[in-house]
């Protein structure tokens, strides 16, 4: 009896041990992640490489029923959709006609004045595989990697909108950071008004707008673009319209449709080289003081 | 308390984590799924109710591999949930008897236990110099927890035959 009851003291004490040494393994485990951040995520990116594959064979029955679904509601009003976009149809070949008439015109003006412009933006469109969207943390998964040559901090888009950034590259997927996240800050510009401001991600669906130098110069409705400065992205990126919220702050709302996503265009972008020597930009190149000397001796 | 063969535990123990597994991979599929995105802590409420029913089912070190699986896959802090969580869970599993009674002291408990994982995560976030989530998302996910707590009992019930045991 005694024996026994020392066995089961034995017991509660192992249980007891191994529960404080689970405790110490998870809170080092989280340490090292917050430590060594970029490790951290290298290595979950890594294990998601592995996951990815499961996740979408599991979902796939998910996806397509979802899909299914859809599809039938629109079956449903099939009569009304095509009268619609046939009239929509109809006013799209006139504003082409005029699209075609205006770029042709631009190209002659721009050829007289001899413009240099930026080169075209090339883009690689994905597919969204996992979508991560919880209180904390507002991303995506995109079956783009180092293999497809993505590097850390080009823009990401739908046909439309800006989405977010590329945060974190595995060898066949990579991390969108939403402009919703809270760690994004994106450096934009109003227009009309020409201002430029930051956008700040709180975690809701229209991030807010910041360190505006003149508020009354906006309104609501007004156009939001990024602007390209600090290199982080290339400008004029269509990113969504102004909007007054409900608790008086001007925010965003963005135009591509963070809530719908299913492929994502990834944006190309090398910024160009930045300007270290300021005597480089202003006149010729001046020859070396060293030269004359070196002449003479070789003569 | 229902008793299990060995043979059983480690299955019903298997069958835990692969269900698990199944809920986090579902909650992260890219359509338009309210899942994921208002229930976050669905998987504690079906830890929760699992271990009050049969706490042999969910070990600790079951819990923490789930919980940690779940916080790789949703982008989060890598450990700092699963070790919530594991320490909620131990404290709970000691007082069960004063919750196991009825269903409303049971979702009381509940309710309080999802409370202090949200609040404790909160403060460990802002200690580890994390910016922390939007306030409003959460309390939103915690009051939709609580709420869908009795069906994830009911589901438990029916589909798995686990029902609440009775306190001697």
């Amino acid at each position: 009896m005694a024996e026994i009851a020392r066995d089961g003291f034995y017991k509660r004490k192992l249980k007891r041990l191994s529960l404080f040494l689970l405790c110490v393994f998870l809170i080092a485990i989280t340490l090292v992640w917050r430590i060594d951040n970029t490790r951290g995520e290298r290595i979950r990116l890594a294990i998601m490489d592995q996951v990815v594959p499961v996740a979408n064979f599991i979902n796939a029955p998910l996806v397509r029923f979802s899909n299914l679904m859809l599809n039938l509601q629109s079956y449903e009003r099939l009569q009304a959709q095509n009268e619609e976009l046939r009239r929509e149809l109809q006013q799209m070949r006139a504003w082409r006609e005029a699209a075609i008439q205006l770029e042709q015109e631009n190209a002659r003006l721009l050829d007289l004045n001899n413009v240099k412009l930026d080169p075209e933006l090339t883009f690689v469109t994905g597919e969204v595989v996992i979508d991560a969207t919880s209180p904390f943390r507002q991303s995506a998964l995109v079956n783009l990697g180092t293999s497809d040559r993505i590097q850390d901090g080009w823009a990401v888009m739908d046909g439309l909108g800006l989405i977010g950034r590329i945060s974190g590259v595995g060898t066949d997927h990579s991390r969108i950071l939403m402009i919703t996240d809270s760690q994004s800050r994106i450096p934009i510009q109003i227009k009309p008004s020409e201002q430029k401001a930051l956008m700040l991600g709180d975690n809701t669906a229209l991030p807010a707008l910041e360190f505006i130098e003149r508020e009354d110069q906006i309104q609501p409705g007004d156009r939001v673009f990024s602007s390209g400065d600090g290199g982080v992205f290339p400008p004029d990126l269509l990113v969504g319209t102004v909007v007054r919220a409900t608790d008086g702050r001007l925010r965003i709302r963005p135009a591509a449709d963070l809530l719908r996503l299913e492929f994502v265009r990834i944006v190309r972008h090398s910024p160009s080289a930045p300007i270290t020597l300021p005597d480089r930009l202003i006149g010729p190149t001046l020859p070396s003081v060293t030269r004359g000397p070196n002449k003479v001796n070789d003569g | 308390m229902v008793e299990f063969s060995r043979a059983r535990r480690f299955f019903a123990q298997i069958s835990y984590v692969a269900l698990s597994g199944l809920v986090i991979l579902i909650s992260l599929v890219p359509i338009d799924t309210f899942i994921g995105r208002a229930f976050p802590l669905t998987l504690f409420a079906i830890t929760f109710a699992t271990m009050l029913r049969s706490p042999k089912i969910v070990p600790l070190g079951a819990v923490a591999l789930v919980f940690l699986f779940r916080d790789i896959l949703y982008f989060q802090p890598i450990g700092l949930e699963a070790f919530l969580v594991v320490a909620i869970i131990y404290v709970v599993r000691n007082a069960r008897r004063g919750l196991g009674e009825t269903l409303g002291k049971e979702w009381g408990g509940f309710a309080v236990a999802v409370c202090t994982l949200a609040i404790l995560k909160v403060i460990l976030t802002m200690a580890l110099m994390l910016p922390p989530p939007s306030l409003g998302v959460m309390a939103v996910s915690v009051l939709a927890t609580i709420i869908i707590y009795p069906l994830v009992t009911a589901a438990l019930a029916f589909q798995f035959g686990l029902r609440k045991p009775i306190m001697a």
